[in-house]
């Protein structure tokens, strides 16, 4: 009997737990719900009333950070070519939004997303620091909206606590992050500091990786033509692929040298940094590699001639006639890029 | 005779409990997050966190075997995607109907040579489309050899970091890829992200956009929307909290493609290749000894078409059993490994507790309660207390889950959908559930002797 009074009892209070759950659950969703849309009006009201008047009225809130995020990219949608509230917003951020966020640092995401929206508009000295913080928690919304802010500030030491930072994440979220960098000269400075004393692979990957997609770099030739001569496979390959990037006559020189190596993986980066130097004089080598033993590197030599240039593409339909195997690359690619340029390959 | 019965009995009711338990510690866990998601997505959305630019591209996959009625739905809602950045790859498995005469047709495909990288062992590549009127539009038509090797093909074709797998007979909603790529940008090392599954039966649908919609009233498929609705958007939500389900349906998950190569690509032979990869990337994290999340996020919706016949509906879930086991068995390694963490201590031994083991102990239950009568020995007390834990809890569960539901994710806004779906919680227990007790019983005997006869599932 014992047993049965226990079951039951414990029915029972699994019945009141999720009845009770579920009420609870309705009263806190209903109660936010109702306090939120009451925060949402009167925000939306005091910016009716400062677009109206053309003055800016302090808002009456700006604590809850969801509703201030959904409050400025309504008024921002509607607003965004008004100048007026332009300063308003730089303003409201720099004034009201920004003494909260400072708070934020080791917050949830969306309260450090806000802290970065706001020195999107000012930015202390003292805040810097929080950036670099920001980018530790690895978030790609975070890390990616910092880049833009390191961009803004553009100092070294920034720069390459940032760098550091970067080369701990994945190699995908690596490169969406470098896009946001503008090429500049401090920029090229932090690089060629870490490039100097840095040994850790990792690091000087994302170093190579920047100067592949932000950075202007005759000076890099040496730092790079270096790093192909070390034992480490992965950075041979990067070092190789971001040669055309620094000094693209040296780069041409060395690369020509690289072509017969025998690791085909080197050669492999080789022939797809050839495709990047933009003189023809890298036409006979790519030709070349259409006819080399490893699969991967016909195609991407065929790729690479499909995007060079008019007359690497000519050479290539000549290739591709004599060969039925070239052909079927050079269809391929030479498709491709016609349906990109709405031009479909005949 | 009786004393076994009687241990049998306790060891039933045992079990019950503890389901009852875990599915409630599920239940009060999905809510933080049901609420969390459900906010979110209306203060911030994806292309207001980054520009569009910036936004990671991903391609969805979409395995066909002879869907000419479905397809050209499942590809247009993905093209009517809010998501810009994606590309769309068809994998033919040499469908016997006219599904690629059709994409040409609507699309005007244009063959190109086969040059696709072997990363993961598939089968033969016969020709490749592009859309010449779609240009994020590519048809792949490929020797037979099921949905597991159609992605496989899919993964060594496409360029992008992430891909999403999708089914033909699917609609997307138009923001289900901006919610699975927020919940990338949103959370860190993050490889997979499974997305909430609705039911598309009673659907209006026009150009891939669903016009209205609605609950079916065809009892088959009305009750499996209701199961949908509990383990699809609640339980799955639930888990994350406990460092991720191991589970995801097929027709709705984004992974990073460089870790799913890594970790083999698809189960080519199961039947479930959706959950046993999900299983095969924590054993494969875990290995790596590398930090990861496997997320799920009830605001990304895809509709999908059901069977609506007792006879489809069995035939589906004998694959899916199948299909459950031999993933459970080749990822049985996760099973109590502390060097698998949580996933291998709680989720796994949780859901092999609670999926793999329910359908034999409550087919158990009821050969019991067979026994006892027969034998005299029925305890009357006793059958109504596992009666209420077996039935009564999952019906009480799934109604807690749907008024949940009423407040935030709900689909169904017509008064008399609402209604029913607390009607189908109970009629769930009136015969359907120890219908689909049945199958998975089947399922289970039609794998153990395929295995006998060393046919892999």
């Amino acid at each position: 009997m014992n047993e049965y009074y226990l079951v039951t009892t414990f029915i029972f209070i699994e019945v009141i737990a999720i009845a009770g759950f579920v009420c609870l659950a309705f009263i806190f969703f209903l109660a936010s719900l109702v306090k939120n849309r009451k925060v949402e009006e009167i925000t939306n009201n005091a910016l009716n009333q400062m677009m109206k008047q053309k003055k800016f009225i302090p808002l009456p809130y700006s604590k809850p950070t969801a509703i201030f995020l959904k409050v400025l990219d309504i008024y921002n949608e509607q607003h965004k070519k008004n100048p007026f509230w332009q300063t308003c917003l730089s303003r409201m951020m720099q004034e009201q939004v920004l003494p909260q966020a400072r708070k934020f640092v080791k917050k949830k995401w969306y309260k450090q997303y806000l802290l970065l929206k706001c020195y999107t508009f000012y930015i202390t000295p003292e805040d810097e620091k929080h950036v670099i913080k920001i980018l530790d928690e690895n978030l790609p919304v975070l890390l990616i909206n910092a880049t833009k802010i390191i961009t803004k500030i553009s100092k070294k030491q920034i720069y390459i606590a940032f760098i550091y930072r970067l080369s701990k994440a994945y190699q995908s979220l690596q490169e969406i992050a470098v896009l946001q960098l503008v090429p500049c000269d401090i920029l090229q400075t932090a690089l060629d500091d870490i490039l100097s004393k840095e040994t850790e692979s990792s690091v000087i990957n994302t170093c190579f990786l920047i100067i592949r997609s932000a950075s202007n770099g005759p000076d890099f030739y040496n730092h790079v033509e270096k790093a192909i001569s070390k034992q480490n496979l992965e950075l041979q390959i990067s070092a190789i692929e971001t040669l055309p990037f620094t000094n693209q006559e040296k780069a041409f020189v060395q690369l020509t040298q690289l072509c017969e190596i025998s690791d085909w993986l080197l050669r492999n980066a080789t022939i797809k940094a050839l495709g990047h130097i933009k003189s023809n004089a890298v036409i006979p080598y790519l030709l070349k590699a259409l006819h080399d033993d490893e699969w991967w590197i016909r195609v991407n030599a065929a790729k690479r001639l499909s995007l060079h240039s008019k007359q690497a593409r000519e050479q290539l339909i000549i290739a591709g006639s004599a060969n039925p195997d070239l052909k079927k690359y050079a269809d391929y690619f030479l498709t491709i890029e016609g349906i990109q340029k709405g031009k479909p390959h005949a | 005779m009786p004393e076994i019965l009687t241990i049998i009995t306790h060891g039933i009711l045992g079990y019950f409990i503890i389901s009852v338990i875990i599915y409630t510690m599920i239940l009060f866990a999905a809510f933080p997050y049901i609420i969390y998601y459900f906010r979110r997505g209306k203060y911030a959305r994806v292309h207001e966190l980054l520009e569009s630019s910036t936004l990671p591209p991903v391609t969805i996959i979409i395995p066909t075997y002879n869907e000419k009625e479905n397809i050209l739905n499942a590809v247009e809602s993905v093209l009517n995607s809010n998501y810009q950045n994606l590309y769309v790859f068809v994998m033919n498995d040499s469908s016997t109907d006219n599904t690629l005469d059709i994409l040409d047709k609507h699309y005007s495909l244009k063959e190109i040579p086969v040059i696709i990288n072997p990363k993961l062992k598939t089968s033969k590549v016969n020709r490749v489309f592009v859309a010449e009127k779609q240009e994020r539009l590519m048809v792949f038509d490929k020797e037979h050899a099921g949905a597991g090797d159609s992605i496989n093909v899919g993964i060594n074709a496409c360029f992008t970091p992430y891909f999403m797998t999708f089914d033909a007979d699917s609609i997307m909603d138009k923001f289900a890829v901006d919610e699975l790529v927020y919940e990338i940008l949103t959370s860190p090392n993050t490889i997979a992200v499974g997305g909430g599954v609705y039911i598309l039966n009673a659907c209006e649908v026009k150009n891939g956009k669903i016009i209205q919609s609605i609950m079916p009233y065809n009892l088959v498929a009305a009750i499996q929307s209701c199961e949908y609705m509990r383990s699809h958007i609640f339980n799955r939500t639930g888990w994350n909290s406990f460092g991720g389900t191991v589970s995801y349906s097929g027709t709705s998950t984004l992974f990073n493609r460089s870790v799913v190569i890594e970790a083999g690509g698809f189960d080519t032979t199961n039947f479930a290749q959706d959950a046993e990869i999900i299983m095969r990337l924590h054993r494969h994290m875990h290995k790596k000894k590398e930090a990861y999340q496997v997320k799920f996020n009830p605001a990304s919706v895809v509709w999908t078409d059901i069977p609506s016949n007792f006879v489809e509906f069995a035939y589906q879930r004998d694959h899916w059993r199948r299909g459950l086991l031999r993933s459970c068995f080749k990822n049985m390694k996760l099973f109590l490994n502390p060097k698998c963490k949580i996933q291998g201590l709680w989720c796994f031994p949780a859901f092999v507790f609670l999926d793999m083991l329910a359908p034999p102990i409550e087919f158990l239950a009821y050969l019991t309660i067979g026994f006892s009568y027969y034998y005299g020995i029925l305890n009357i007390n006793l059958t109504i207390l596992l009666i209420i834990l077996a039935w009564g809890f999952t019906t009480y569960i799934t109604m807690a889950n749907h008024f949940l539901n009423i407040i935030t994710f709900n689909r169904y806004h017509r008064l008399q959908d609402i209604g029913w779906i607390f009607v189908l919680c109970i009629l769930e227990m009136c015969g359907f559930r120890q219908y689909t007790v049945l199958i998975q019983i089947w399922g289970s005997i039609h794998y153990y002797f395929n295995r006998l006869l060393g046919k892999p599932i």
